[in-house]
């Protein structure tokens, strides 16, 4: 096994350490962290953006700066959330709640520090769950067949709609609409036109990067480009020395590490959540573990150790069903997945061993890239920090040419930028009636997939629906999916009855 | 007496308007797929046809708008946010004036076309910003996409 690894690794690095590889690679991660530290552009427009640009270029090489602009953002975004309390992405949300209150207390250096090691070792942990864990799940996955695929993916969906949402109700109404949308287009099995509507260009379906942008990208800028002021970065001097955090500081954030890391792995490797969710989880996990819980949201550095960890391995281990399975660990897998596709590399259980440069490569990017953040990011922070201060309205207009561009170029489509101003303005509904467009997204990407395998697993079984219940490994999703509806449905009970007791003075947590 | 009755009426819905302002275009939007569905051969369950995914769906979203609807109905007060109009509007504006422009007069005329209209949406902008800008990144656009990235995008057409 240990001989195994080695080889793979041999592999691996014979793919990673070419010259244009370890290139778009390093220009991935600086990307990524410098798209992190920005307020108001995510990881996910980047990605994006970038996405039609990469298919002059091998599957391999796309990937491993896509990838590196996904995890590098996950780096970059506590500077913002840290020095000016604006998250970087919404992962880095909860950031602000300790890591603000340190820079004002006069430690911003060591947050910022604390905040990049965190990452590291989170990233770290995560390959190694990544490379542990992906031939294991690649074996098991080898015995499903469409009732496991289908059940998996409703589990995905679920876990998207509840976990994440305020209002279960509105993820599920979201989910079914990315669903409907995804079906726009010729089926597959009957070459019939669907919601098609006579429009020639929407007989290919509608293209994720025009839906994805104008969902995501748009409403961002509409809403933020009339408000965002010139950001006031005020930092002052930060020194090397002024960055170490003392020894009791690490006494306290080391089990933080540990903590924040296996949450992200567990919500990274589960379908339709990820880096939005680990992050929040981890902080109140820790907030719950500490001894004295009243430090939280005045500086307490568990609370920027631990969430960084875990979005930082939750953005490693989405990869693991990504890859292994074919089914998106979250929103940007998603893109990735659909990268791939389009080079003709399918993702599944045989990936290994059909493409084993494509996933060790990969892998061993993973390495340098993480190692290559922490070197770029501790001396860069000072960077990072002015270039916040560029006005926001010398850069939206900017992201707005690189979202049409960016779709233009996919199928040199004017068409393409159209629907991008359609699904800016659903987009921007969404925002303001307070639609979350991450599970549509999910369900659009995952819609025709899942109505195959529905189709297969019913004509297999003659129209009887129990298979996806008499099988065991269908079951287990199926029944994973009612605990995560269950719990949800029952904190959200606990807590409409919590507030009603509020007003008579008790003191519930 | 029967008009305060009504006035809290008005308010119930005009304090959670978002809920029921989502709940409404969810199910009308329901009710518009499954119509268009209908029309599609459905097939049994043994043999899906084209029709049957997109006619569950469709149905299973509009139970769920009213869903939201009761759900709405108890929750507490959250009205609609006043919409940024002007923003929205020079946005989409300005992707609609790029995609016109672009195959018409090239890709350093869009940017500039667009970049000047885009800028309407922030009231703090003023005009020499504006066409600095429109410039800059019209430059900007034609060295990055065409020089550095080989995009087949014509600059300028006449």
């Amino acid at each position: 096994m240990t001989v195994d690894i080695f080889a793979h690794l041999a592999i691996g690095m014979e793919t990673a350490f070419s010259w244009m590889n370890l290139s778009y690679c390093l220009i991935g991660v600086a990307l990524g962290t410098f798209i992190g530290v920005l307020p108001g552009i995510g990881p996910f427009a980047t990605v994006a953006m970038l996405l039609p640009l990469t298919f002059h270029v091998p599957p391999e090489t796309s990937l491993m700066m896509l990838a590196g602009i996904y995890y590098g953002a996950q780096y970059g975004g506590a500077t913002a959330a840290i020095l000016l309390n604006l998250p970087g992405s919404v992962s880095h949300s909860v950031i602000c709640l300790d890591g603000y209150p340190m820079s004002q207390q006069g430690r911003a250096g060591v947050a910022l520090f604390t905040a990049t090691i965190s990452s590291f070792f989170g990233s770290m942990v995560g390959i190694l769950i990544l490379v542990t864990m992906t031939p294991l799940l690649a074996s098991f996955a080898l015995k499903f067949s469409a009732p496991e695929y289908f059940s998996l993916m409703a589990l995905g969906l679920i876990s998207a709609a509840f976990i994440t949402q305020a209002s279960p109700i509105r993820g599920i109404a979201m989910i079914l609409v990315g669903l409907l949308l995804g079906i726009v287009g010729t089926d597959i099995t009957s070459g019939n036109y669907r919601f098609v509507f006579g429009f020639p260009p929407l007989a290919e379906g509608l293209n994720i990067v025009a839906v994805a942008m104008g969902l995501f990208g748009v409403p961002e800028v509409i809403a933020n480009a009339g408000r965002i002021e010139r950001s006031a970065a005020r930092p002052g001097k930060i020194s090397l020395r002024s960055m170490l955090p003392t020894w009791q500081d690490v006494k306290r954030f080391r089990f933080s590490l540990l903590r924040g890391t296996a949450i992200g792995a567990w919500f990274g490797i589960l379908p339709g959540t990820g880096t939005a969710v680990a992050p929040f989880i981890s902080y109140v996990v820790e907030k719950k573990a500490a001894r004295d819980e009243s430090r939280f949201g005045k500086g307490a550095i568990e609370g920027v150790a631990a969430p960084e960890a875990s979005n930082n391995s939750a953005a490693i281990t989405a990869f693991i069903p990504t890859l292994t399975l074919g089914i998106p660990g979250d929103v940007i897998m998603a893109l990735l997945l659909s990268v791939m596709i389009i080079h003709g590399v399918f993702p599944g259980p045989l990936l290994m061993e059909n493409n084993p440069d494509l996933f060790w490569g990969l892998v061993v990017s993973f390495l340098i890239g993480n190692i290559a953040l922490v070197i770029l990011n501790i001396p860069l922070i000072g960077i990072w920090v002015r270039l916040l201060s560029i006005p926001y309205h010398v850069l939206y207009p900017a992201i707005l040419i690189f979202i049409c561009v960016g779709v233009y170029t996919i199928n040199n489509s004017v068409f393409d930028i159209y629907l991008v101003i359609v699904f800016g303005f659903i987009g921007y509904l969404m925002l303001l009636l307070g639609f979350e467009p991450a599970p549509l997204l999910m369900g659009f990407v995952l819609g025709p997939m899942m109505e195959e395998h529905l189709r297969r697993a019913l004509t297999f079984s003659r129209g009887d629906f129990m298979i996806f219940i008499e099988r065991p490994i269908s079951v287990t999703f199926l029944i994973l999916a009612a605990a995560i509806i269950f719990l949800t449905v029952h904190r959200q009970y606990r807590r409409a009855k919590d507030s009603g007791h509020d007003a008579s003075g008790d003191n519930r947590p | 007496m029967s008009s305060s009755a009504l006035e809290r009426l008005a308010r119930h819905f005009r304090d959670r308007s978002k809920g029921y302002a989502g709940a409404a275009i969810i199910i009308g939007f329901g009710i518009f797929a499954l119509a268009e569905a209908s029309g599609y051969p459905r097939g049994s369950i043994q043999r899906m046809g084209p029709g049957f995914f997109p006619v569950a769906l469709s149905g299973l979203l509009i139970i769920f708008g009213f869903g939201l609807v009761i759900e709405t109905c108890v929750s507490r007060p959250d009205p609609l946010e006043r919409p940024a109009f002007r923003s929205c509007l020079a946005v989409l504006a300005a992707i609609v004036v790029f995609g016109m422009a672009l195959e018409r007069f090239g890709l350093a005329p869009a940017v500039m076309l667009s970049v000047l209209v885009s800028s309407l949406a922030d009231h703090r902008v003023t005009v020499r910003q504006g066409v600095t800008s429109s410039v800059v990144l019209s430059l900007l656009a034609a060295g990055i996409f065409v020089e550095a990235l080989g995009l087949s995008i014509p600059i300028v057409r006449w």
